[in-house]
């Protein structure tokens, strides 16, 4: 049994037992601490205990400002008693979610109407907001990514535009400002950079394409067309870039399709349904090292793990508000280092898993 | 030195609010079932008043307000609420008494989940700024105590009798700043409704009283009654039921009694009338509507509208008068552009030992289209009615049309109407006039918009010279991102009433209607501006100068007024610095008391806590 500090409550967890759902070569069953009504001071912080030595553990959950700031000095302390605590930005409904080469994580919210950066290593906070800008006004930020260069990419449905601001928050421009009246986009949701050959890939939701653009903005080539055959779409959605794979998320079909980046369609994962290993409200998506797709379930308040054939090989979370439970979870992302990120939307957090794949020969993991 | 005994119990209690509000956060449950919030602020400056006929002063202030709310059990089962505040004003908050008010706000609601909700309420105002109206003018200056006391109680179970009941009383005790003369304003009303649906039939039966008292403030003229006592009891009865064509029936049967006593004069009576209603929709575009009334006191009802609208009454009623009137219409709706209404009517009507009665016939037709980019609409009205009393007949017209558009970044909108022998309450009564308005606007740069606007009406009653009302206004104002900035220029004259909230327009001409004559004229300048130039920094000021004059009979009074006032605030987290200023002169010749004017600063702190 361990114990240890959580995000600025202090709030005291034990680690202890399998609190991750899996199925088939699952551990345990669902069981998730914490009651219906808030969440309680002490809860078993969830921890997947999966064949082959892997494992996903809590690592943090993420509610607002607050978060990524130092311990308060006692002057400090004695003016928040004095003058009050100052206004903190708080998640309002995060729905997407990235991390950068820094380690910044970065949360789209469309109730806050803006962008959160939490910066956990310079200990600083940075809210990126356009609404009062009346000629590209960020109003609804959708989905959300960065470049090499740390640029921050985030779609906007209902302005019906793709933001692009500087790694340091400041605008940078905006693809698909309206022209003579229709604009690129008639809802953009997923986006995804390829830094390397110079591409932004966005899906336009109500047009059932993936639009293949320059880094100005021009349309070179554009993927799918609306339908349920393969490499066909039913309201895409969410994208994303792995390797030479882009996958997408075609909602209403209830599947993720993988293409080649030249929009070859290469094979599909899910089947409608709201039993696990089905697909109900497919949202945020995401690859790990070991290349396991994991899609989050929005209605189902859960994130199922599949291998590249489609098959389920774990999910965890459940509807609540305790440690690890989601309520309408939306957008994921998954760094380099295996650190899963879930948009917990009407929980209005951003909670962190970390994966831990299988030990190599000498007990290092990959 | 030490800090004096005083001054160290303050420190005390500062620490421990402190102290309180760093670990309380949260709502609080007293017992298993009290749950209470409780916020607020507490403030402490420094303010200086001077004057001329005002006692000076200057020194240390201290104010706050608090806001308690909880339930007990549930809040479908008891919710409540108490708001006090403490030396609150323009200059210190953002509250609107110009002078330091202190009071309390509260009220509780019970049973709200149940079939019998039930509610009440409670407020008192110390020291507190009220106003003393001109009709079309800015409000003059008035302060004292008010109090309010309501209760009501419902009754809603399925398939039983809708019942609501209702009791409230207030008082107001206030002084005209710039007399030195004092009133009171009391009143009590007692209100029941029971409704219910009967074999289709939707019944609903009404009973209010209500009893009231003004001391006037003797600010026109001597003659005026000093003091009006009145009470009114009405009880309807009402039956409905939807009748063929998606039509519905209605008929109301209504008793009132009234009395009065102004110390000039007193009376009492009683009023009988009958009204019946009946339309319906044979087509979609055709609406049939027919409607009857009588009353037994036609005077009678002629008085209630004077002692509603707070006036006084100073002679009784005569000989006994009755109304009767039967009228329909026909509407057709042609398309969405055009419509037709056809009506007609017929009133009999004694009073004064005379019978009058008329026929009225005639139409209306009304255009609505989008013309040249804008929006254009048009009615026009003709009446003819014959007087079977002289024979005569006479032809009533009116006229409305306006329109709307923009022209590049200007957006624009006017219109106007005219009416003439318009048919008032009384056969033998007719009026006449006009009205119009203007709006002119555009952007301004980025983020700024300009408009100007102007708007003036006038209605006069025909052989009734001196009879009517008149007011023009016109303001301009310009907003941008952070401050805004208005201007507002009004004028006005008429015949009034003196009510014990000022001087109000009067509802009937005044031959007929035995009220003092009393006519009012004036026109007031005012500016505003207000905003948030920089982060944190908010404020707002006013200036505002009014002039007007009451006459009545051997007596004239010429009146003037300025208040100016304002108000700016830097929020720190949870501290708020506020300093404002506040200048007021008022005076009214009639009194024969000199002006008066006060000049008020403030300076102080605020700090809001969330106790709990």
């Amino acid at each position: 049994m361990v114990q240890f500090l959580l995000g600025r409550r202090r709030t005291k967890f034990l680690l202890s037992g399998i609190l991750l759902n899996t199925l088939g070569f699952m551990s345990a069953g669902p069981c998730f601490g914490g009651g219906k009504d808030k969440i309680p001071n002490v809860v078993n912080v969830p921890e997947l205990l999966l064949p082959g030595g892997r494992k996903l553990t809590f690592e943090r959950s993420i509610s607002d400002q607050r978060d990524v700031q130092a311990k308060k000095g006692f002057w400090k302390k004695v003016l928040d008693v004095v003058a009050g605590d100052p206004y903190y930005h708080k998640l309002v409904r995060p729905y997407g979610v990235v991390s950068d080469s820094h380690g910044r994580i970065i949360v789209s919210d469309p109730g806050a109407k803006g962008i959160h950066i939490f910066d956990f290593a310079a200990q600083k906070y940075k809210f990126i907001s356009r609404i009062e800008n009346k000629e590209a006004a960020l109003v609804s930020p959708q989905c959300i990514t960065v470049d090499a260069q740390d640029n921050i990419y985030v779609t906007d449905s209902e302005s019906g535009m793709l933001f692009v601001f500087r790694a340091d928050g400041r605008f940078e421009r905006v693809i698909g400002s309206l022209k003579k009246g229709e604009g690129y986009f008639k809802r953009p949701t997923g986006v995804a950079v390829d830094s390397v050959e110079q591409r932004v890939y966005v899906t336009d939701t109500l047009r059932n394409k993936i639009l293949v653009m320059d880094m100005k903005g021009s349309v070179l080539k554009t993927i799918g067309k609306g339908g349920t055959a393969q490499g066909e779409f039913n309201f895409p959605t969410e994208l994303l870039l792995q390797g030479d794979n882009l996958l997408a998320v075609d909602a209403m079909n209830f599947r993720v399709q993988v293409f080649r980046k030249d929009g070859t369609f290469q094979y599909a994962i899910g089947q409608p349904g709201d039993g696990h290993g089905m697909m109900f409200r497919p949202k945020g998506i995401g690859m790990d090292s070991e290349g396991h797709v994991y899609v989050v379930d929005g209605v189902s308040s859960l994130v199922q793990v599949f291998d590249k054939d489609g098959n389920l090989l774990y999910y965890f979370g459940k509807k609540g508000i305790a440690v690890g439970d989601f309520q309408l979870p939306a957008g994921l992302f998954i760094d380099s280092k295996d650190h899963v990120f879930v948009a917990d939307m009407q929980n209005r957090r951003i909670q962190e898993f970390h994966y831990f794949g299988a030990p190599g020969p000498a007990g290092a993991r990959p | 030195m030490g800090l004096s005994t005083r001054y160290r119990g303050w420190l005390l209690l500062s620490i421990a609010t402190l102290g309180l509000e760093a670990t309380a956060k949260a709502q609080v449950q007293v017992g298993s079932d009290v749950q209470l919030n409780l916020n607020g602020s507490l403030a402490a400056g420094y303010s200086a008043s001077y004057g001329d006929n005002f006692p000076s002063g200057h020194g240390f202030t201290y104010g706050g307000t608090a806001d308690l709310s909880g339930s007990y059990y549930d809040p479908k089962f008891l919710s409540f609420h108490v708001n006090p505040y403490l030396n609150q004003s323009r200059e210190n908050s953002n509250f609107q008494s110009i002078t330091s008010a202190s009071g309390v706000n509260a009220g509780a609601a019970i049973f709200g989940g149940s079939e019998y909700p039930g509610w009440v309420n409670f407020s008192q105002t110390f020291n507190g700024s009220g106003t003393y109206a001109v009709p079309g003018l800015p409000n003059y200056v008035a302060n004292g105590d008010a109090r309010t006391f309501g209760v009501g109680w419902s009754e809603l179970k399925p398939n039983w009798p809708l019942a609501t009941v209702t009791y409230q009383q207030g008082t107001s005790d206030y002084s005209v700043f710039g007399t030195n003369s004092t009133s009171n304003v009391h009143y009590k009303s007692f209100g029941a409704n029971v409704s219910d649906i009967v074999a289709g039939f939707h019944l609903n039966g009404n009973y209010q009283h209500g009893d009231s008292h003004a001391d006037y403030p003797q600010l026109i003229s001597p003659l005026y009654p000093s003091k009006f006592d009145s009470n009114n009891s009405t009880f309807a009865f009402t039956g409905s039921h939807s009748i063929p064509w998606k039509g519905n029936a209605s008929a109301t049967f209504t008793h009132s009694d009234y009395a009065y006593d102004s110390g000039l004069s007193n009376g009492s009576g009683g009023i009988n009338s009958v009204e019946a209603n009946a339309g319906v929709n044979p087509s979609p575009k055709l609406t049939l509507d027919a409607n009857m009334y009588y009353t037994d006191n036609l005077i009678g009802t002629l008085y209630q509208r004077i002692l509603g609208a707070g006036g006084a009454v100073i002679s009784t009623p005569g000989s006994s008068s009755s109304s009767f009137s039967f009228s329909g219409s026909a509407v057709y709706t042609i398309n969405d552009r055009w419509r037709v209404i056809g009506r007609g009517d017929h009133r009999v009507q004694t009073y004064d030992t005379g019978s009058y009665a008329s026929n009225s016939f005639g139409g209306v037709v009304s255009y609505v289209n989008v013309l040249r980019g804008g929006v254009f609409n048009f009615t026009q009205n003709v009446m003819e009615t014959v007087f079977n009393y002289n024979g005569q007949s006479q032809l009533g017209l009116t006229t409305a049309i306006g329109y709307s558009r923009s022209f590049g970044p200007w957006n624009t909108s006017g219109n106007f109407n005219f009416f003439e022998n318009q048919q008032t309450l009384l056969v033998m009564y007719q009026n006449s006039g006009y009205g119009y308005s203007a709006t002119l606007g555009r952007k301004v740069g980025y983020k700024s918009y300009w408009s100007l606007g102007a708007s003036g009406a006038k209605s006069l009653y025909n052989n009734q010279s001196g009879w009517g009302y008149y007011n023009q206004n016109y303001t301009m104002s310009l907003t941008s991102h952070k401050i805004g900035a208005s201007a507002n220029y009004n004028k006005s004259n008429g015949n009034g009433l003196l009510a014990g909230s000022g001087v109000v327009p009067t509802p009937l001409p005044g031959p007929i209607i035995p009220v003092p004559e009393l006519v009012y004229a004036g026109e007031s300048f005012s500016f505003g501006v207000g905003g948030q130039p920089v982060r944190r920094l908010t404020f707002s000021g006013s200036y505002t100068r009014y002039k007007s004059s009451t006459s009545a009979p051997s007596q004239y009074s010429n009146n003037t007024g300025e208040l100016a006032t304002f108000y700016m605030q830097y929020a720190f987290r949870r501290l708020y610095f506020n300093a404002g200023y506040t200048r007021i002169f008022q005076g009214f010749s009639g009194t024969g008391v000199p002006p008066a004017s006060a000049n008020s600063y403030y300076a102080g702190i605020s700090r809001w806590f969330n106790f709990f």
